[in-house]
């Protein structure tokens, strides 16, 4: 005779989900859960934006417009862009690294899926969340205060795939700095680097087209404006007919390319923490 | 005197404790000054940037952006030397390891600040001083000795003011240990816009830098004495040690709430 | 010299229903269960003294200890500590006092133990002489030799509690409480641990206040014994006075080569001419006679049980403190007892 115990633990999840999905799921219901932590980020976001929005209001004033990007379109862009870059929240990757620190992850090495994935899926449960609650208050502080302009339906569509793609890439930059964490104690530090550098050289801060050429060509190298640049792009409409496909073709090719990287490093990366015992 | 002198051998003697140990990990170092030196590298880039194509922001020239940005990095780099140690409150209160610092026979507050001691800093701290070292070369301003004093006293209130707020949010664990440490990390941040010129910021976001987390007067408001600025409100800069005093007495009634509650509710 | 009197600690705990509706709730209207921990408690310990503190899980043996410490507030009270309070005077009363948690740890985890107890030293103030003498001696007895140069975390957890002891005695304290230092330890250890401590209680005359599971610690260490339990003081005496109460007790346990009904009845009806007995079986064929040794005689009742029943292997047992006291608060024997 089953219990009704049983019965009861058992509903808690009605449908037996794949592993995976089961996972995004457990991880939105920990975003929820975390709810301080959810609005602090929004807090941090809010308070960016507002900086990013004041600073280039200021330049603005005075200057007008500057290789094509008008107030506008400048506010348009500050906050797309940073409501793209928000969709990967900084409060998962310090979970990600306390795992590491308290000896966490031994559990998700004894469990039969695969870690990559299973931190794509834990990372894309917490977008999810944070996406939908960052982004709504994103859209319609700007839809309702600011001045941003939306785009045409078809470029939306596209826009859409563009950012899932970005978030992919972010992703797998975040993952991969996490991976050197298991060399080091300071993780602090290199997370702290990482932000740095993707806010920089993705067009979060600055819209790419304003750096100096030899720095634009070395951004343009480097997987970073696939993240958050290239989604900004075409929202603005900035890319048309053959650039929009190249450039979602330069996001798909960092995915796969940055997807194998990951996977390369995950073998000496775990000698390293089984020798270290953790 | 005595104490005086007893206390700070002490504070010397556990701050290098630490330096000891963090120096067995030998790359840990070497990765921690790197990505800080690539974080420094991000910021600067971005004032190039935008310099490259705008000459005059708000009146402010590269050169006075940068002196700015130096003049609000060394401080950073020093209380990162110097007083990290809060960053250990949660762990110590969450494990209890606390109570052992309740049993010993130095203050609390001295014992807290030496936990930590982040060679990362002297990087912060380095970047810094070439900043400014190469901006003042820039700017052809000519400074005398009062203006160096001043500089090194604004130095070390900078220094001051970004420990003991660190002091501040840090005591929430107290309360709070097993919080994520989100909200000091969210505080601290707010301290990556104070290297840029306060004005430019809407007038919330300025009020919050001057009155609520004082962190323009790390570097701001100093740097409009030192740059010759002339803005109205350019006398604030002389007010740095005040702003200290006053937080520090802000922080110490936060860490006293803190501690007696700690004390009433063990763990 | 440790004066405690009516003292109390009551926690209170914020009794908050689990969602956002309870967070809000509590904020508006906050409500605040009590838990009390220790209610009234006298104790009177003098220099010298070797004390066990011993009770059930929850007792309220480690809030006493660290009120008495000066970690903890007490809710109600006084507490005297060579005529001082010991929270309101800190740092003084840290002088006087060694303290060793058996779960944690004072010393530094990466470096290696002789640093942490110079480190120690500069802390306490201990003099250069002071220093070496009691190093040399602590050394000496506790054998640290060989763990000198060795980081904390690379010894085991029985060499690391020997620099525990060390480090809490390096600057010669007049009090050292000890909060379950045998903890995960094995048996040789624990016996040079309990040594030492004893050694140092009667030699030097350093007062013990012990907190332990591990009841042969007791037995080892402490000459008197404060039992609590539910936050109250149940008995507080001598150990010896207990032993004499109940020590005299002794088991006798039978194995029966083969399966006799009634067994229990039957073995009492045959022993109940000889005084008090307690007859129990724990398993089909395995009886158990409890009884007063200084009252019953052992070979009588012996005698009557080979005579009459199929004793396949039989076992004397002499009844231990550990399981007096177990039983002490398990409430089968009565504290009144004792007195």
């Amino acid at each position: 005779m089953l219990s009704q115990t049983s019965l009861q633990i058992a509903k808690i999840r009605p449908v037996p989900l794949p592993k995976y999905a089961s996972l995004v799921l457990a991880s939105m219901e920990r975003a929820i859960a975390y709810r301080k932590s959810t609005l602090l980020n929004l807090a941090a976001n809010a308070v960016w934006i507002t900086a990013l929005y004041y600073f280039w209001s200021a330049i603005l004033s005075e200057y007008t417009i500057i290789d094509g990007y008008d107030w506008t379109k400048m506010q348009t862009y500050v906050v797309v862009s940073y409501g793209v870059n928000a969709l990967f929240s900084l409060q998962f990757e310090l979970q990600m690294f306390r795992a590491i620190r308290n000896g966490e992850i031994a559990l998700d090495l004894i469990r039969p899926y695969d870690y990559q994935t299973s931190h794509l899926a834990k990372a894309t449960g917490a977008a999810l969340v944070d996406g939908v609650f960052v982004g709504a208050t994103i859209a319609s502080v700007g839809v309702f205060i600011m001045d941003i302009y939306l785009p045409a339906p078809g470029t939306a569509a596209v826009f859409l795939v563009s950012i899932v793609l970005g978030f992919l890439i972010k992703f797998l930059i975040s993952y991969i700095t996490g991976l050197f964490c298991f060399w080091t104690v300071s993780s602090m530090g290199l997370v702290r680097t990482r932000i740095a550098v993707t806010n920089l050289l993705s067009g979060a801060l600055i819209p790419i087209e304003f750096f100096p050429s030899g720095l634009q060509s070395i951004a343009e190298f480097s997987p970073f404006p696939a993240a958050v640049y290239t989604p900004v792009s075409i929202y603005l409409g900035n890319l048309a007919g053959g650039d929009l496909w190249t450039a979602i073709g330069v996001q798909v090719i960092w995915v796969i390319a940055l997807w194998y990287v990951a996977r390369l490093l995950w073998k000496p990366a775990v000698r390293v923490l089984v020798v270290q015992g953790g | 005197m005595h104490y005086f002198l007893r206390h700070t051998r002490l504070y010397v003697k556990l701050l290098f404790l630490h330096l000891r140990s963090h120096l067995e990990y030998n790359l840990d170092f070497l990765i921690g000054a790197l990505s800080s030196l690539l974080g420094q590298a991000a910021s600067l880039i971005f004032i190039w940037a935008v310099f490259s194509r705008i000459p005059k922001v708000q009146g402010w020239t590269i050169w006075e952006v940068a002196f700015l940005y130096g003049m609000a990095t060394i401080p950073r780099g020093m209380a990162e030397v110097f007083m990290n140690g809060s960053w250990a409150m949660r762990r110590l209160v969450s494990s209890g390891d606390f109570d052992r610092l309740l049993l010993r026979p130095v203050p609390i507050i001295l014992q807290i600040v030496t936990q930590r001691f982040n060679v990362t800093g002297l990087t912060d701290i380095a970047v810094g001083a070439s900043v400014l070292g190469v901006s003042a070369s820039h700017l052809g301003i000519s400074w005398n000795l009062i203006d160096c004093v001043f500089l090194l006293v604004v130095l070390v209130c900078g220094m001051g003011i970004i420990g003991v707020v660190n002091i501040a949010t840090n005591s929430l664990a107290f309360w709070h240990p097993d919080d994520t440490g989100a909200f000091q990390v969210f505080v601290v941040r707010f301290m990556n816009l104070a290297q840029y010129p306060v004005t430019i910021y809407g007038q919330v976001l300025q009020i919050f830098l001057c009155w609520i987390v004082p962190y323009a007067f790390v570097g701001y408001f100093p740097a409009l004495v030192l740059l010759r600025k002339n803005i109205d409100h350019a006398w604030l800069g002389w007010f740095s040690p005040v702003v200290l005093i006053g937080v520090s007495l802000i922080t110490s009634l936060i860490w006293r709430r803190g501690l007696r509650h700690y004390e009433s509710a063990g763990h | 010299m440790i004066e405690a009197r009516n003292l109390t600690k009551v926690f209170r705990v914020a009794a908050k229903s689990p969602g956002l509706k309870g967070a809000i709730k509590h904020l508006v209207r906050p409500r605040y269960e009590v838990k009390p921990a220790v209610l009234g408690i006298n104790l009177h310990i003098d220099e010298g003294d070797s004390v066990a503190y011993v009770g059930p899980n929850g007792a309220g043996k480690s809030t006493t200890v660290k009120m008495l410490a000066g970690v903890l507030v007490p809710t109600d009270g006084e507490i005297r500590v060579f005529g001082k309070d010991p929270y309101l005077n800190r740092m003084e009363n840290s002088r006087d006092i060694g303290v060793v948690f058996g779960q944690r740890t004072q010393l530094w985890w990466d470096l290696p133990v002789q640093e942490s107890f110079r480190l120690l030293a500069d802390i306490y103030d201990v003099s250069s002489r002071d220093f070496r003498k009691n190093m040399d001696e602590l050394i000496d007895l506790l054998e640290l030799g060989p763990l000198l140069n060795k980081a904390v975390r690379h010894i085991s957890l029985g060499q690391r509690m020997r620099c525990e002891i060390a480090a809490a005695l390096l600057h010669s304290p007049r009090i050292l409480y000890l909060d379950e230092p045998t903890v995960g330890l094995d048996v040789s250890v624990k016996n040079r641990l309990r040594q030492f401590i004893r050694q140092r209680n009667l030699e030097k005359g350093v007062t013990v206040m012990l907190t332990s599971h591990d009841l042969n610690d007791v037995k080892d260490i402490c000459r008197r014994i404060v039992m609590i339990d539910r936050g109250r003081i149940v008995f507080d005496g001598p150990l010896t006075k207990i032993q004499e109460a109940f020590g005299g007790e002794r088991s006798v346990h039978i194995d029966l080569s083969e399966f006799v009904e009634d067994a229990v009845s039957r073995a009492a009806a045959l022993l109940k001419h000889l005084g008090d007995v307690e007859v129990t079986q724990s398993e089909p064929n395995r009886l158990s006679i409890r009884f007063d040794a200084s009252v019953i005689s052992t070979s009588a009742v012996v005698g009557q049980l080979l005579s009459e029943f199929p004793v396949k292997d039989l076992k004397i047992e002499e009844t231990d403190i550990e399981s007096i006291i177990r039983r002490l608060y398990d409430g089968e024997l009565s504290v009144d007892e004792v007195r």
